[in-house]
């Protein structure tokens, strides 16, 4: 055998081997899956991993738009210390923003079981109503604010016109009728109005796939029993449908919490700052008043909260997979 | 040694000669086959192009009025011209990210001051700014303020919103007003009466560009009040601003109507329009609104002979304006500063400008004090009394500079907060000053 066919054999050979390896190796559950995950991850890392990294490092320095890194500083907690002990502003913004998804969130949760529990008894024109109840969460939220915006209006909305009707009709002469937008307690609920019309449906219907997977031999048992209808919806209704629960109120109230298009539609913060949340002052500070470092600040107060939020739906959902 | 080629960008005399070959060919009638021997594709003059960003009038015919400019300096420059139009209250974020992501439109127009915030990001237009100066007679002092910062113009002060009074007549003397009140006291005397025919006064105190800021600054002016002094210092925490919130306190719950806190810069427009309040401090737009769409009173009469215009009321310290300023910058991002200069240059031409103001139907002046004679005052008489009172106004920032900080504050809307504060009783007078002087201190620091 010549010198140049064996290293050919011992070549191939190699190649073999290694392309073996290889293979072997990505049979390793452990390997492919990382590997699977590599796209995913870095998109993660691209639009989520990344600007939050760079939210934090702004919110540590003096950056405002406009103005050349070279001369950005590094002021450590400034920003923090700042709004916490001097922007008024900042408090009414948590203020509001717990109220709002507070509120929000409890409604919402109530009337989501609610319209879940007749959706889930209703036999006729079922699929045209659960399209219909579907309608505002599909609606782009810009597009149903407008409309709001109307329906609050002092000298147009359709409410106080039929308020001042109605005054009129009585003969009690005539009614302004609510400053929908222009009293502070009275736009904190109007926002929270929206948020609740907004976001029911998506509620209602993750509840009705709730619903739909608890077996009907639990109600003809609890009924066997004796249990009243508020008893079967309490001891079986409800802990069936615990596990998505979880994770709508969990996703709710980080998407409440964060929320900026119906208050900035709607009021921009206003009237007197009493409608900001995190997300429309953040938005005021360092986009319309330039203060990137400040701003990034304000955003970065919910980031705490989400997280253990997010940490909280984590550790269900891994107890409940066990 | 071998020689050897490299690969090297084209030189300038291998342009010309490849050029020349491909001309000549071309031009002894040898076509496709000329470019082809010459082994380049031909060179065509590249287009250029101009993004401009601007806001939607409230005088709709200065849109029609500024498209076709752009359009007709396109075909005579050879530039693609685009111009943006966005909701006023939206401009800010918009050019802050075009500023920050450095891209965006060439061009941008700012309102107030805005532009301070990032001097440093745009384009030195001094030479273009002395030059109008120089050939018209000057700016209007605020609105060169409001386009300068350390001693040069980082924008073009383009033109001049003018904001007094507009009030309805038949409401006024059926409450039995006769004469439009001279002082803020007479005001709130003769709104009380108004207020309880069922047409009070409208004023926005809510986060909006233009109204509400156009009422506050001058309203707290007039009873001697500044935000800082001129060394920059905050000195609003003083009797003459106590005095101003209470009295606006009494001024709101007697004579205005409550909703305004909650309005936006086109609510008080439509509540005049409808007959839902007596007066109220606004640019043109209202009369504008009323002649163009030819809009009926009660009596089926036009709207526009109930319509006055009349100045601010008086307080202790004087009558006082505020006009907001519109000027023109041009981002240092841009690859067009040239074209945008050329553009800029002929926009404020006498002939661009004239015909732009006459078609927003004097619904803004120019930032050129020369312009306050032009022949459009004659032709839009019930809009006179704008031109009358536009040199009456102020600067932002007054007793202090007119810099970022000043314009962070109207940004914030710290000062018609602390109006909006007392107004809907969500504090009282000395708290909501106290809290404004909190909120003066974080942005100017001290």
């Amino acid at each position: 055998m010549s010198k140049e066919s064996r290293a050919g054999q011992i070549t191939v050979a190699w190649t073999k081997t290694r392309y073996n390896a290889a293979l072997a190796l990505l049979e390793r559950p452990s390997v492919l899956g990382y590997l699977l995950m590599l796209p995913a991850a870095f998109v993660i890392f691209l639009f989520v991993a990344y600007p939050f990294a760079w939210g934090v490092w702004m919110s540590l320095t003096n950056k405002q738009i406009g103005m050349p890194w070279s001369q950005v500083k590094f002021t450590g907690l400034q920003n923090y210390v700042d709004l916490v002990m001097n922007d008024g502003v900042f408090w009414t913004t948590a203020w509001n923003s717990f109220v709002y998804t507070g509120i929000a969130t409890v409604i919402k949760w109530i009337l989501g079981i609610w319209l879940a529990v007749l959706l889930n008894r209703m036999v006729r024109f079922q699929r045209t109503v659960r399209a219909a109840v579907l309608l505002p969460w599909i609606v782009p939220t810009v597009l149903s604010t407008i409309a709001f915006l109307w329906i609050f209006d002092p000298d147009f909305s359709v409410i106080n016109w039929t308020i001042r009707r109605f005054y009129s009709w009585m003969g009690w002469g005539y009614v302004k009728g609510p400053l929908w937008l222009g009293d502070p307690t009275l736009a904190l609920a109007s926002v929270t109005f929206v948020n609740i019309w907004r976001g029911t449906p998506f509620y209602a219907i993750s509840f009705l796939a709730g619903l739909q997977t608890i077996n009907p031999d639990l109600y003809e048992a609890a009924a066997i029993d004796g249990a009243s209808g508020w008893q079967r919806f309490w001891y079986v209704t409800l802990p069936g449908i615990k596990p998505i629960t979880v994770v709508v109120l969990v996703f709710s109230i980080i998407v409440t919490f964060a929320d900026f298009q119906i208050v900035y539609v709607l009021t921009r913060g206003g009237p007197a700052n009493s409608t900001h949340l995190f997300a429309t002052y953040a938005y005021q500070v360092a986009m319309v008043g330039s203060r990137l470092g400040l701003g990034a600040a304000v955003s970065l107060f919910m980031f705490p909260i989400l997280a253990l939020m997010i940490i909280y739906q984590l550790i269900y959902l891994r107890r409940e997979q066990a | 040694m071998a020689k050897t080629s490299t690969k090297r960008g084209i030189t300038r005399r291998d342009f010309v000669r490849m050029a020349g070959i491909a001309t000549g060919m071309a031009a002894a009638g040898a076509g496709i086959e000329g470019i082809l021997a010459s082994r380049r594709a031909p060179a065509f003059a590249q287009e250029r192009s101009l993004h401009f960003l601007l806001w939607k009038n409230f005088s709709p015919p200065a849109d029609v009025e500024i498209l076709r400019q752009g359009e007709e300096w396109g075909k005579q420059s050879k530039v693609n011209v685009k111009i943006e139009q966005i909701n006023a209250n939206d401009l800010p974020a918009r050019s802050a990210a075009a500023i920050e992501s450095r891209q965006g439109p060439d061009i941008i127009q700012f309102f107030h001051n805005w532009q301070n915030q990032y001097a440093d990001a745009l384009v030195d237009v001094t030479d273009i700014c002395t030059a109008l100066e120089s050939k018209y007679g000057g700016y209007i002092d605020y609105a060169k303020t409001h386009a300068m910062l350390d001693g040069r113009f980082n924008a073009i002060p383009h033109t001049v919103v003018p904001n007094i009074y507009v009030v309805r007549a038949s409401y006024m003397k059926a409450a039995g007003t006769t004469n439009w009140p001279k002082t803020w006291e007479e005001l709130r005397r003769e709104g009380k009466k108004w207020k309880a025919k069922g047409h009070p006064i409208g004023q926005t105190v809510g986060h909006t560009f233009g109204d509400a800021v156009d009422f506050t600054y001058p309203y707290l002016w007039s009873f001697g009040v500044a935000e800082r002094d001129e060394k920059g210092r905050v000195i609003i925490a003083g009797k003459q601003a106590l005095e101003a919130l209470k009295f606006f306190k009494a001024l709101w719950d007697d004579a205005m109507d409550p909703s305004g806190a909650g309005w936006d810069d086109s609510s008080n427009n439509r509540a005049f329009l409808s007959g839902a309040i007596t007066a109220t401090n606004n640019a043109p737009s209202i009369y504008l609104t009323a002649s163009n769409q030819v809009i009926l009173d009660e009596k089926g009469a036009p709207l526009v002979n109930d319509i006055l215009h009349v100045p601010n009321p008086a307080g202790p310290a004087g009558v006082f304006h505020y006009h907001y300023s519109q000027q023109l910058a041009i981002p240092k991002y841009s690859k067009n500063v040239e074209t945008a200069k050329e553009f800029l240059r002929w926009l404020m031409d006498k002939d661009q400008l004239t015909k732009y103001l006459r078609r927003a139907q004097a619904y803004h002046a120019a930032a050129l004090k020369a312009y306050l004679k032009d022949a459009m005052w004659d032709m839009f008489p019930a809009l006179k009394p704008f031109r009358d009172h536009i040199l009456e106004g102020r600067h932002v920032g007054w007793k202090g500079s007119a810099d970022a900080n000043a314009a962070r504050v109207v940004q914030n809307y710290v000062l018609i907060d602390m109006l909006a504060n007392v107004a809907t009783g969500k504090m009282v007078p000395e708290e909501s000053l106290k809290w404004a002087e909190g909120q003066l201190k974080s942005i100017y620091g001290g």
